[in-house]
């Protein structure tokens, strides 16, 4: 305690900040000095898996190792038969779909297509030109990924109904009756709920989330852009090309790097300025004396409820060049010349860039307002009464006090905040749409971040390879920053101790 | 002293509710304005007056009349509404399954989650389009309510951090008198857990009626089943925007008046929502 008053309070914040980079670091070594040990264990259990499959095999009552080719057949041999019929019916299932559809799927994942579509220059011996449809890379490597995902759904049932057949067996020898079907779906809604509760959740994040996500991962491995556009012609896989050209092309690199640093800064300012600049509208809110306090929060909390396309296409708008800011301007005769706020070239765009800055603040200091207004109330008053008793400056209190506990509660908020800004679609689209476009930039402009670039290089030019590229890219930073800066906050750390 | 400390004080919040009327100003008037044009009776994209010569009620008609937006409306209220009904469900769900059981995915699941949540989401977003068209969804406002509430399963966190705090002695005294964890959570957490419901609705509520990326890409040139944020985005660009940007006004008014009651209504849940997840782990 005694220590803390021998510091300057800006320095003591300065120190914790580097603390807490200098403990990131930490954890970025320790993660990559643990990783050759985690494998490595990895592959041990893998191998004492094998092992234990193998040995299961030989060990087993005869109806096991029958079960290794007839799924559940070990179910049925110890009395549950439903259990055991419903396994040998996805087996079914399985071989039907594997030689009907996963086969030539799965083939056609390598290949991805070898027949081109005929574009007009063969003809039939009439002279006349064959209209044949070739095949769709696109198609290919969706259906590819799926019959993936199929296979290893299957495998971890398969290995399940193996188990399960064991553990049956091994109750029926030792005297039991193993559980009848009535009392596993019974399980499935009391012990074992979790199951059953995460089931259809799952199954739905597979559908919308992981596949696409995969899909799109595995297109930037692809050459996927706008001289292969299915089904008019087909493309193929070829490795880490795109990867390399981000940082070889000097026109893509050009744009990368240039749009990485906005990025950041954009981040690491937007997010920022929101948040101290909320903290300081909600202690003016909240300042003993103030008058009208419902009527000020309903102002600013106007901003957050009115859905977020209307006020940023509002605010594209108010400062138009021809919007009703620069007219104002203009009839107060406080400037000449209408201001291009979301043009303006000049000065490595530096007014655009600004403008969205500020909208960003007019849009994000309510959301900071309105979560801090309740941490604020909660600081435990006597803390204050201590610290005003010392003498401590109303600069002091802040540092001292209110940042530190207010940081403390609302940490994750702050990181999601950063990671939600450098993924900010909406605002930088709905504004400027990324412009004013610039020549030395490969289709992008002042104000893109890296996320409407990629959108730009996919919807609008088709370079699907290298708009994937772009995202694997931006997903690495933001993963690795996040999921580190969450295991050193303690919310997620001391998960068992509120319990 | 005394009295130098008070008159202090009197100025201190003279600045203060001075500045605060002026941050206010600031912050209302492009709303102001907005709502101006709403009722702006000259035609064309941008005047050059900040309040309209004349005042209508005629772009409201025209709305009605000469666009879709009712149907898009209409459009958009059904998605809401069931993708905050279905979106509530799973979300629920997951977030009582991570909370109050142990099994060997669960770290796992979790820390997936959040990685999965960190990629950029329309990324996905062109697959998604060509998984809903294998199954002859495209352009349909149920593959809408589908993927909106398809991602609901990753974002469990907050209501996770919210069952955390429930405490479990009272599962375990229901479970004693024999219920199992279906009617603990249906008829004991549940009913319990207001705010957190309120907060999930709402979220999910209100993401329809401003996501239009989304949903432009998946809905495509199907301007029947159009939500309004589309809808109201064509009218902006270059061919609509002289003919319809009081429109656009008109219509923004028409979609944010019901958004802000609901969430002026209810944003004590909001708050509780965002800070009691971490508050409380």
């Amino acid at each position: 305690m005694e220590q803390k008053f021998t510091d300057n309070a800006f320095v003591k914040f300065y120190k914790r900040v580097v603390a807490w980079f200098v403990g990131l670091w930490n954890g970025i070594c320790t993660f990559f000095r643990k990783l050759p040990g985690q494998i490595g264990g990895a592959f041990v259990r893998f191998g004492r898996a094998c092992k234990q499959f193998a040995l299961d095999f030989v060990h087993g009552h005869w109806t096991v190792k029958l079960s290794y080719l007839f799924m559940g057949a070990a179910n049925i041999g110890a009395g549950q038969y439903i259990k055991g019929v419903l396994y040998l019916l996805v087996e079914g299932a399985f071989i039907a779909f594997m030689a009907l559809f996963g086969g030539s799927a799965f083939v056609g994942f390598f290949t991805l297509g070898t027949i081109a579509m005929n574009t007009g220059d063969a003809v039939d011996e009439w002279g006349n030109p064959i209209v044949a449809h070739g095949d769709n890379s696109l198609l290919m490597l969706l259906y590819g990924v799926c019959t993936l995902l199929v296979l290893i759904a299957f495998a971890v049932l398969y290995f399940k109904s193996i188990r399960s057949g064991i553990a049956a067996r091994t109750v029926k020898e030792s005297g039991g009756k193993p559980k009848n079907f009535r009392q596993e779906i019974f399980e499935l809604f009391d012990q074992k709920l979790y199951k059953t509760m995460l089931a259809v959740p799952i199954l739905c994040v597979l559908a919308f989330t992981v596949v696409p996500l995969v899909y799109m991962i595995l297109m930037a491995f692809t050459s996927y852009d706008h001289n292969h556009l299915p089904p008019a012609s087909l493309f193929d896989w070829i490795g880490f090309e795109t990867f390399g050209k981000v940082f070889a092309n000097p026109l893509i690199a050009g744009t990368f790097f240039p749009l990485l640093g906005w990025t950041l800064v954009w981040a690491l300012i937007a997010t920022s300025s929101c948040y101290f600049a909320g903290i300081f509208l909600a202690m003016l809110i909240n300042r003993k004396g103030v008058v009208g306090k419902p009527v000020f929060r309903t102002i600013f909390v106007l901003t957050i409820a009115i859905p977020q396309f209307i006020t940023l296409l509002t605010m594209s708008n108010f400062l138009d060049v021809d919007g009703p800011l620069n007219t104002v301007l203009m009839d107060m005769g406080l400037i000449k010349e209408r201001i291009g706020w979301l043009t303006d070239v000049s000065h490595n765009a530096v007014l655009p860039r600004f403008s969205v800055l500020m909208v960003n603040l007019w849009i994000g200091v309510p959301y900071t307002m309105l979560i801090t207004t309740g941490v604020l109330m909660n600081i435990p008053k006597d803390l204050f009464e201590a610290a005003k008793l010392d003498g401590a400056s109303p600069v002091k209190l802040f540092a001292r006090i209110t940042l530190p506990y207010v940081l403390f509660v609302t940490g994750p908020y702050l990181i999601q905040q950063f990671i939600g800004n450098i993924n900010n679609f909406n605002l930088i689209y709905l504004l400027t749409g990324g412009g004013p476009s610039v020549p030395e930039y490969h289709i992008a402009g002042k104000t893109d971040l890296l996320i409407t670039w990629l959108y730009k290089l996919t919807i609008e030019q088709n370079d699907y390879n290298l708009g994937s590229v772009i995202g694997i890219y931006t997903f690495v930073a933001c993963a690795a920053f996040s999921l580190l800066a969450y295991s050193r906050t303690s919310s997620v750390k001391n998960e068992e101790d509120f319990q | 002293m005394r009295k130098s400390m008070k008159r202090r004080r009197i100025a201190g919040n003279i600045i203060a509710e001075s500045a605060l009327i002026l941050l206010s100003v600031i912050w209302l008037i492009p709303i102001v304005w907005i709502v101006l044009q709403a009722f702006r009776g000259e035609a064309g994209a941008l005047t050059y007056t900040f309040f309209p010569q004349e005042l209508t009620l005629g772009n409201f008609a025209t709305l009605f009349k000469e666009t879709m937006f009712s149907r898009w409306f209409l459009n958009t209220f059904f998605v809401a509404l069931a993708s905050c009904v279905l979106s509530t469900i799973i979300t629920l769900m997951v977030a009582y399954a991570m909370s109050r059981f142990r099994f060997r995915a669960r770290k796992p699941f979790m820390k997936i989650a959040l990685i999965l949540g960190m990629f950029p989401g329309f990324m996905s977003m062109i697959a998604v389009y060509y998984i809903l068209k294998a199954f002859g969804l495209d352009g349909q406002l149920v593959s809408l309510v589908l993927v909106y509430s398809g991602g609901a399963g990753l974002g469990f966190y907050v209501a996770k951090g919210f069952f955390d705090t429930v405490s479990k002695s009272l599962d375990e005294s229901a479970r004693l008198e024999g219920a199992s964890s279906w009617q603990v959570f249906w008829k004991i957490i549940v009913p319990m857990s207001k705010p957190i419901i309120v907060y999930t609705a709402l979220m999910a509520f209100i993401s329809p009626w401003s996501d239009f990326i989304f949903a432009k890409v998946i809905l495509g040139t199907n301007r029947e089943s159009y939500t309004v944020a589309i809808g109201l985005f064509e009218f902006l660009d270059s061919t609509h925007k002289n003919t319809f940007f009081t429109c656009f006004a008109a219509g923004s008014i028409l979609i944010a008046v019901p958004v802000v009651l609901l969430f002026i209504f209810l944003q004590k849940y909001y708050v509780e929502g965002i800070t009691g997840g971490s508050v409380k782990g």
